[in-house]
C-alpha cells in the first residue's frame, strides 16, 4: 500500500509531483474547484446555520418584542423596543444574577477545579498505584455520570436528614441546612465536585511531559521540593494553566443542570445565575422574550471569552 | 531519589544529616500526602455512597443506610416499559441519531479542511472554535420558540438535529485534526496505484482515522445521553421523554415514597457512559499516532 517504487518511471513521476500540493494544483479527477468542498461541507453548514446561527438573530428580534410563552401575545407578539433591556438593568435582575455568575464561575472554576485538581495532579505524581488508581476513578467517577444524576444525588446528600448532616453530627457538629441558608456554597461545591476532574487530567498528563532532568538538576542543586515546583514546575506549566482555565471557564458559565436539580435558583433569586434566571423568566414566568434578552446576554459574554480565548491561543500555530 | 549526585554535590555536610532526617522528613510527607489524598477519595464517594445504597434498599430515606440484606426489589419494580425501559430507548434513539449526524457530517466537512487551501479555511476554522466555545444554552428559548412554531416539538429528528448541531463545531476541530494526522504521501501513494478520490477516503483516510471517529462518536453520544435541558425543553410528550428527564421528574414526584427506585433508575441509567467512557480513555492513547502508516 504505502510502497513507493525506488527509481518510479517518468510519466508516474509526473503524477506523483502534482499531487504533492493538491491544495494549488488541479483538483483530483478534474472536479470543479468549487464543489470539491461545497459538497462536502454543505451538510454541516446548513446544520450550523439552521440551529445556531438562525436562533441567534431569530432571538435578537424576540427580544425586542413582548412575546409570551402562552396566550395572545404568543401568537401576535408586538414591538416593544428596549423595554425588555432597560427593564432587565431596572428591575436589578441582571446586576443579582451577573454577580452570582461572577462568583460561580470564579469560586468553582479558577478557584476550585483549577487549584483542586492542579493539586492532586501533583499529590498523584509518583504515587502508589493503588492510591492512585483509587483516587483517579473516584474523582473520575463523578465526571463522567450524566449530569442529572450528581445533580440528583447532591439533592439528598444535602436534605435535612441527608447524608451530610449525619456526617456533620458524627464529629459533633448541629445540623445545618445549606441549600436554604448557603446556597451558593452548595451549587459551587457541588459543581467543584463534579467538574475537578477534568482540570486533573490535564494537569497530570502535562506534569508528565515535563523533563525529569529538569527536576532532578533542581533537587540535586538542593532545591526544597516547594522550591522546585515554584520555580521549575510551575513556570513550565505556565501555558497549561492558562489553557486549562479557559476551557473550564467557558462550561461553567452555562451549568444548568446542577444548580436546577439543587436550588432551582433559590430560594428566592439568591443561586439564580444567569442561565437559571433565564430559564425562570421565560419557561416558569412564561416571560419568553425577557428570558430571551437574558440569553443575549449570557451569549453576548461566552461570546467575548470564547473569541478572546481562540485569539490568545492562536490556533494556526499548530495548523500544518 | 539521587543519593549518588547528592552525595558527590554536597560533600562538605555531614553524612548523618543526609541519610536520616531527609529520609524521615520525606516520611513524614509521604504520609500527610497519602492522607491527604485519602480525605479526597472520601470527599469524592461520600455523595456518591448513597445512591448505591438506596439502589438496594427497597425501604430507602434520604438518610444513608446500609441495607441488610441488599435487594434487588427496586430494581425489579422500576423495571417497567413506563417507568424504565421507553426512556432508555428514547434517549438511546436520540443520543446514537444525534452522534451519527455529527460523525457523518463532521467528517465530511472537516476533510476539505484539512485537504485544500480555502479561501475562507482559517477564517472557518476561527469560527468554529469559537463556536464550540459559545453557551448552547442561550439558544434552548429561541429554538424552543421556532420548533413550537413549526411543529417540530416532541420530534426524535428535529431534537438530534439540534443535538448534532451543537456538538458539530468541537466535532469538526477533531475530525480535521485527525485527518491532518494521516499523512499526505499515503493518499498520494494510493492515487498514483490508480486509486480513485472516493476510493482514497474510504480505503486509506477512512480506515487510518477509524479510533478518532470512534472518539468522536463516542464523546457527542456521551454528551447527548447525559443532556438533561434540551430534552427537558423540546419534548413534553411524556412518552418520548428521556432518561434524564424521567429520572428528574421521578424524583420530584415519587422520590417521596420510593427513593430507592430513583436510585436503581439512575445506576442503570449512568452505566452505559461509564462504560463508554471507559472504553473511550483506552483508545484515547492510540488514536493519535498514524506513525506507523508511512515507511520509509
Amino acid at each position: 500500500m504505502t510502497t513507493t517504487p525506488s527509481s518510479p518511471p517518468g510519466p508516474v513521476l509526473e503524477a506523483a509531483s502534482s499531487f504533492t500540493h493538491p491544495t494549488t494544483s488541479r483538483p483530483f479527477n478534474g472536479v470543479r474547484r468549487s464543489s470539491k468542498w461545497v459538497i462536502p461541507m454543505a451538510p454541516a453548514i446548513v446544520l450550523l446555520s439552521v440551529f445556531v446561527v438562525v436562533p441567534i438573530g431569530y432571538s435578537i428580534y424576540i427580544s425586542f418584542t413582548n412575546t409570551r410563552l402562552t396566550g395572545v401575545e404568543a401568537r401576535n407578539p408586538s414591538w416593544i423596543g428596549f423595554d425588555n433591556f432597560r427593564r432587565l438593568i431596572d428591575s436589578g435582575d441582571l446586576t443579582n444574577s451577573v454577580v452570582l455568575t461572577l462568583i460561580f464561575v470564579v469560586c468553582s472554576a479558577l478557584i476550585g477545579q483549577n487549584l483542586l485538581g492542579l493539586t492532586l495532579a501533583l499529590m498523584l505524581e509518583r504515587r502508589n498505584k493503588f492510591l492512585r488508581g483509587l483516587v483517579v476513578v473516584s474523582v473520575l467517577s463523578a465526571y463522567v455520570l450524566p449530569e442529572i444524576v450528581p445533580g440528583f444525588m447532591w439533592t439528598s446528600f444535602l436534605a435535612p436528614d441527608g447524608a451530610a448532616n449525619q456526617l456533620f453530627n458524627l464529629v459533633g457538629l448541629p445540623d445545618q441546612q445549606i441549600l436554604i441558608d448557603n446556597p451558593m456554597v452548595a451549587v459551587v461545591g457541588a459543581d467543584i465536585w463534579r467538574a475537578t476532574a477534568f482540570s486533573m487530567l490535564i494537569y497530570t498528563a502535562a506534569l508528565g511531559d515535563i523533563d525529569r532532568e529538569l527536576i532532578d538538576a533542581a533537587r540535586v542543586d538542593g532545591a526544597s521540593y516547594f522550591r522546585t515546583l515554584w520555580h521549575v514546575k510551575l513556570p513550565l506549566l505556565r501555558h497549561t494553566v492558562f489553557t486549562t482555565l479557559m476551557l473550564i471557564t467557558l462550561p461553567t458559565l452555562s451549568v444548568f443542570t446542577m444548580i436546577f436539580a439543587l436550588t432551582g435558583g433559590g430560594p428566592g433569586d439568591r443561586s439564580e445565575t444567569l442561565p437559571l434566571l433565564m430559564y425562570n423568566q421565560a419557561f416558569r414566568l412564561q416571560e419568553l422574550s425577557y428570558g430571551t434578552a437574558i440569553s443575549l446576554v449570557l451569549l453576548l459574554i461566552g461570546g467575548l471569552l470564547s473569541v478572546g480565548y481562540v485569539l490568545t491561543l492562536r490556533p494556526e500555530r499548530t495548523h500544518r | 531519589m539521587n543519593v549518588a549526585a547528592a552525595q558527590t554535590s554536597q560533600p562538605v555536610r555531614p553524612p548523618i544529616r543526609q541519610r536520616f532526617e531527609p529520609r524521615t522528613r520525606r516520611r513524614f510527607a509521604n504520609w500527610s500526602v497519602n492522607l491527604v489524598l485519602s480525605a479526597a477519595v472520601f470527599a469524592w464517594l461520600a455523595p456518591m455512597a448513597w445512591m448505591f445504597t438506596a439502589a438496594f434498599n427497597p425501604t430507602a430515606q434520604l438518610s444513608f443506610d446500609v441495607p441488610t440484606p441488599p435487594s434487588l426489589d427496586n430494581f425489579a419494580s422500576v423495571a417497567t416499559v413506563d417507568q424504565l425501559f421507553r426512556p432508555l430507548m428514547n434517549s438511546t434513539i436520540i443520543s446514537v441519531l444525534a452522534s451519527l449526524i455529527t460523525v457523518a457530517t463532521a467528517c465530511l466537512c472537516a476533510y476539505p479542511l484539512s485537504r485544500y487551501t480555502l479561501r475562507f479555511g482559517r477564517l472557518f476554522m476561527y469560527l468554529i472554535l469559537i463556536g464550540s466555545g459559545l453557551p448552547i444554552i442561550a439558544l434552548m428559548i429561541p429554538t424552543y420558540r421556532l420548533f413550537a412554531r413549526y411543529q417540530l416539538t416532541d420530534s426524535y429528528w428535529s431534537t438530534s438535529l439540534f443535538l448534532a448541531a451543537t456538538s458539530l463545531p468541537f466535532a469538526i476541530w477533531l475530525a480535521k485534526n485527525f485527518i491532518d494526522g494521516v499523512p499526505l504521501e499515503l493518499e498520494e501513494a494510493a492515487r498514483i496505484d490508480g486509486a480513485t478520490q472516493w476510493q482514497t477516503i474510504t480505503r486509506i483516510v477512512m480506515p487510518l482515522i477509524k479510533p478518532g471517529i470512534t472518539v468522536i462518536f463516542i464523546f457527542s453520544f456521551i454528551a447527548n445521553w447525559g443532556n438533561f435541558f434540551v430534552p427537558f425543553i423540546l419534548f413534553s410528550d411524556p412518552a418520548k421523554q428521556t432518561a434524564s428527564v424521567a429520572i428528574y421528574n421521578y424524583f420530584n414526584s415519587l422520590g417521596g415514597v420510593y427513593f430507592g427506585r430513583v436510585a436503581a433508575f439512575a445506576l442503570l441509567y449512568s452505566a452505559p457512559a461509564v462504560i463508554l467512557f471507559t472504553i473511550i480513555s483506552r483508545t484515547l492513547g492510540r488514536s493519535l499516532s498514524f506513525a506507523g502508516g508511512v515507511k520509509g
